[in-house]
Order: C-alpha cells, then structure tokens, then sequence
C-alpha cells in the first residue's frame, strides 16, 4: 500500500486516515526519555501544581511529541519512506496529561512542478479529548510521479 | 519523586544513561532571553553518533508499528538503507543531546519555557550510523503580547554535507529572575 501511494493518486481533498494516542503520563515520560526534553513541566507533577506555566496544575506533553504524532499521520498513511521534506506546526494549546488526541491530514496543495519534483502540502490537526484545536501543522511530501 | 528520577524506567540507550535529566539544575548557567547573543554561529557542545537504539527509542516512543521503524531484522532486509528508518522529527532528540547544561543554546532547557511553534526542514533523512555535527545560531527575539520570544536556528550536517535545519521557537521567562521564580518552584 505504502509503495504504491503516486502523486496523481492524492489531489486536494485527500483524506489520510486519523490516529489517536491517549496521552499518559507514560506516554510523556517514555517521550522525555527519548527526545532527552526533560522539562519539569512534562514529568514533575508536583513541580506542575507548584509552577502552573501553563495556568494548569497539571503536567504537558512536549509540543514536539505533538508535533511528531501529526508527521505520523502521513507515515502511517504513506509509509515510513514518505518524503518528508518540511513539517511547520503551531501549538494553539497544551495539551495535559489524560486527553486523548485525535490526529487527521488532508491534503490542501497539490503542486505539479514536474517529473521527480511533484508535492503536496497536507495540513494536519490535532484535537484534544474536548475538540479543541492543539495543534496544526502544513507538512511537505514529495511524492513518485 | 522527582520526574528525572521517575522516568529513569524507560531509560534504554547509552546516550539516555549518561544524560542529565535533571533540567532544574544548573538554571544559573542558561542562557536567557534577556542576554542571549543574536548572530554568532557556532558548534554545539558535542556531536551525536547516530546508533540503532536511538532511533528505535524514538520510533517506539512515537509508538510506531511500521517494521521499517521498529524491526532491526525486517529493515535490513526491506528498508533502502538496509537500516531502521528514522522518524522524521528525530531531529529534535539530537539536539536536546548536542545541547550541553552550559553555554550555547542552553535556553532550550528552560523552566518555564513554551513552546509556540517550530519549523524542521529535512534535506536528506538521518541514517544510522552517521556523525551529526550540530551548529547553532540564535537568529531573532522578540516581545509579542507581552511575550518574550527566541528563535534559534540548528543546522545538522553529516560528513560535510547538510542533513537538515530545524528553527526552534520558545517563550521565555525574559530574565534569570524570572527564570529563577520557575527554577524554585
């Protein structure tokens, strides 16, 4: 499925098929560890109800955890050889420890330029357990013709 | 429990063991918003070796499933490396790792600290087995709102040749005492 995904197979409109990832406290830990972001606000509870850097008591996740789950959206969809070649992402609210985000791409721009040089803009969006907006991000995939 | 001591379960890498988690310590020594030098370009602390573990630490921490990802075996055999396929935003973990507690760039371990928005531009995909040599540069900083914005920009190179650039944009608290009202808490 993956290596078959070709430029003219995803013009504007495309859906790409949602993920959603609780967001424990195991999840932001295990994260820390391997992004080496050890910020008191993503794993220190009692630091969070002390500090409330974000007006909450309680911990985040890192904006680029956030940042990461919207590029899986089109990894999971196109494959881990997907070329990626630029990912911007706005983080629009924190996302606290015990939501569930549901992660959705589409693509908005289709750009022709010529063969071996053909991408698409997908805009991808990050809600949280209340349906708010977390995050967005407008990520580059050069695509096979 | 202190959270740097908490997460030390899930530690699974060399580099992971011998980083300093706790991001509390030494704040006197970060850099702040308030006297960070605008323009200078310069190497980060160290340069990242990029092992099979690191990659398949972030990969499953992402929680990927794709065997490219997270199957050693299956990718030698299927990837077009013959190597684990690294996340595309694995980027962001060689950097908290070039970054050192002091000196350059330490403001990216900042309590206190968000995070608005951030831009990575992937030139060709980290492949394990490189040597990522880190240069950074403090590009800009602004008040907006009333808040106090940096932006920085990392440029990772392997063997001469640019892999990839990443700007890193954080509010921060605007001086060390500000920073210290976090750094206490």
């Amino acid at each position: 499925m993956h290596a078959s995904i070709r430029f003219n197979d995803v013009p504007v409109g495309t859906s790409l098929h949602p993920i959603r990832q609780e967001i424990s406290q195991a999840f932001i830990d295990r994260y820390a560890v391997a992004s080496q972001d050890f910020n008191p606000v993503h794993i220190d509870p009692e630091w969070c109800s002390r500090a409330q850097v974000f007006g909450t008591p309680k911990t985040v996740a890192h904006g680029m955890a956030t940042m990461s789950l919207m590029t899986s959206v089109v990894i999971r969809a196109w494959g881990a050889t997907a070329g990626i070649r630029c990912i911007e992402s706005k983080f629009t609210k924190p996302v606290e420890v015990g939501q569930t985000l549901t992660i959705q791409g589409v693509v908005r721009e289709w750009h022709p330029i010529g063969p071996g040089r053909n991408f698409v803009i997908v805009e991808v969006r990050a809600q949280d357990t209340n349906g708010d907006l977390v995050g967005i991000s407008r990520i580059e995939v050069a695509l096979a013709d | 429990m202190k959270g740097s001591e908490r997460v030390a379960v899930y530690l699974e890498t060399e580099k992971q063991r011998r980083f300093e988690r706790d991001f509390l310590a030494g704040w006197e020594h970060y850099e702040t918003w308030d006297t960070v030098e605008i323009g200078p370009v310069g190497p980060a602390a160290r340069d990242y070796v990029v092992e099979e573990e690191d990659v398949l630490s972030y990969n499953r921490a992402c929680g990927e499933t794709d065997p490219l990802m997270v199957d050693p075996e299956y990718a030698r055999k299927h990837s077009p490396t013959g190597k684990i396929i690294a996340h595309p935003v694995f980027f962001t973990s060689i950097c908290f790792y070039c970054v050192s507690p002091k000196g350059r760039g330490t403001w990216i371990r900042t309590p206190g600290a968000r995070n608005p928005f951030q831009k990575i531009e992937i030139i060709e995909p980290i492949v394990v087995g490189e040597r990522i040599s880190l240069t950074m540069k403090t590009e800009d900083r602004w008040i907006q709102r009333g808040k106090h914005y940096i932006t920085n920009l990392f440029e990772y190179s392997a063997a001469g040749k640019l892999k990839g650039r990443a700007w890193g944009t954080l509010v921060l608290p605007s001086t060390r005492e500000e920073v210290r009202r976090f750094a206490v808490a």
